[in-house]
């Protein structure tokens, strides 16, 4: 006779046994006041960010840099990170909320370190990206994630005095300013006129892709464009105190491949 | 007095330890067969059971009742959390372990949710079809034919108007058709990235 209740009642247990152990942890599971959204507006990037355009916008921050809740820091400890290096998900923190999603960061054991964006159902980024590069005093290490609607560009500043970078896109496509957090860490969401000046246009029907309707061009992230966005990091009086070093080598494996390098 | 909703218990998630117990009790069922139509196996279904209430609880803060309720949320983030699990699967980037639900698995576990997963083999096999359609298309067809929500109930889950839907819906039938008829196999030209160390 099968117990149809075995698996599900073993998972509540443990289920119960996590959500017990967040009392009082992290601001990462207090209610959120829910926000307007306005259409498919990015409202909210990491830290202090604004987007300069002629014009800035001031952005809002909260909650940042918090330890990562228990249930995040098992992500991290379960993740491995490049070059065979481990995940110290203990040391894990939250850098922000981007485009909805939360988003932790923690250290490997190879100076590098790996991002968590928590999923969200209603659209943008998820999932987890590793860097297993350290930043030198004076280099601000970064990549790109590219996401279902965006992307996000994140790094790590190894200068202790950094407090800011400066982000510039090509071909006029913007330049951001964001807050450093704890760590070194940073990370916004890439607004749509920066990202498509990472995408190139891909011709629907040939070499595999889909057609679409009106045969309209498919939008695909060019990772040999990172290297073209400048950053800089700079102290609290402006001044700049590392430079940008682009980690943006997105390589496609094999769908063979059994294991990680 | 009334029994919490769903959004009731979504909210009181967010707000501490409690209330998760409930919501995971009323839809336990329901994520398991969401999980039996996109995983082949016993241990990938219970890990996505498992992720899937984990995810509850990292982001019942972001449900917004006023966006819609809360079943088409949690259809939304599980869809979520199946992309995540395939895609890790696919750049051999190692699962996830937040907490292992193949662990607890026993052998009438493993028996019972296989009798499941073979009940939907079809199913999968389409919703495998979809993996190669834009991100897009492909969340919303997942919603509709694979877990059967109606195109307005799958809007909501993706924050969209029922008109951007309904569009969006005849697009993807559109291309999941051409794709199956250029005879690839499923997943084929999926992209598949991770991100390694660079150069300056």
């Amino acid at each position: 006779m099968i117990d149809a209740q075995h698996f599900e009642d073993r998972l509540l247990d443990a289920l119960t046994e996590v959500d017990a152990r967040r009392a009082g942890t992290s601001p990462a599971f207090q209610h959120r006041e829910p926000r307007r959204r306005v259409g498919r507006t990015l409202a909210l990037a990491v830290a202090a960010s604004f987007l300069v355009f002629g014009t800035g916008a001031v952005a809002t921050a909260t909650g940042l840099f918090s330890s990562a809740p228990v249930a995040v820091k098992r992500i991290f400890a379960g993740l491995d990170g490049t070059s065979g290096s481990s995940v110290d998900g203990s040391k894990a923190v939250q850098i922000g909320v981007i485009d909805d999603h939360l988003a932790y960061a923690a250290p490997t054991s190879n100076g590098g370190f790996c991002l968590y964006f928590a999923s969200n159902p209603r659209s943008g980024p998820t999932g987890t990206a590793c860097i297993s590069r350290g930043a030198g005093a004076s280099e601000a290490v970064f990549s790109v994630l590219p996401g279902t609607d965006g992307g996000v560009l994140f790094g790590r500043v190894g200068e202790a005095d950094a407090a800011s970078v400066d982000i510039t896109f090509p071909d006029d496509g913007g330049v951001l300013d964001t807050r450093v957090g704890e760590s070194g860490f940073f990370a916004v969401k890439i607004p749509e006129r920066a990202m498509r000046t990472l995408m190139i246009e891909l011709v629907p029907g040939s070499k595999g892709y889909p057609p679409t309707k009106d045969g309209r061009p498919i939008l695909s992230f060019d990772l040999t464009r990172v290297p073209a966005i400048s950053v800089i990091a700079r102290d609290a009086q402006g001044n700049q105190v590392a430079h940008g070093v682009p980690v943006a080598e997105l390589d496609p494996v094999p769908s063979d491949q059994s294991t990680p390098r | 007095m009334r029994d919490p909703s769903d959004e009731d218990l979504l909210a009181a998630i967010a707000a501490g330890p409690g209330a998760l117990p409930e919501f995971y009790r009323r839809h336990v069922g329901r994520v398991t067969t969401i999980g039996v139509k996109r995983f082949d196996n016993a241990e990938d279904v219970a890990d996505f059971v498992a992720s899937v209430f984990l995810e509850v609880l990292t982001s019942a803060g972001g449900f917004d009742p006023r966006r819609g309720r809360a079943l088409p949320w949690l259809y939304g983030l599980a869809g979520n959390v199946a992309t995540g699990m395939y895609r890790r699967r696919s750049r051999t980037i190692q699962a996830e372990q937040r907490l292992s639900g193949r662990a607890l698995l026993d052998a009438d576990d493993y028996a019972r949710v296989e009798e499941r997963i073979d009940a939907v083999a079809r199913l999968r096999r389409t919703y495998l079809a979809m993996q190669d359609l834009p991100d897009q298309d492909r969340r919303l067809l997942e919603l509709v034919a694979i877990d059967g929500l109606a195109a307005a109930e799958a809007a909501s889950a993706l924050s969209i108007s029922p008109v951007a839907a309904r569009v969006r819906l005849t697009r993807a039938r559109s291309r999941l058709r051409a794709l199956l008829a250029s005879g690839r196999q499923p997943g084929e030209t999926t992209t598949l990235y991770r991100v390694r160390e660079g150069s300056a």
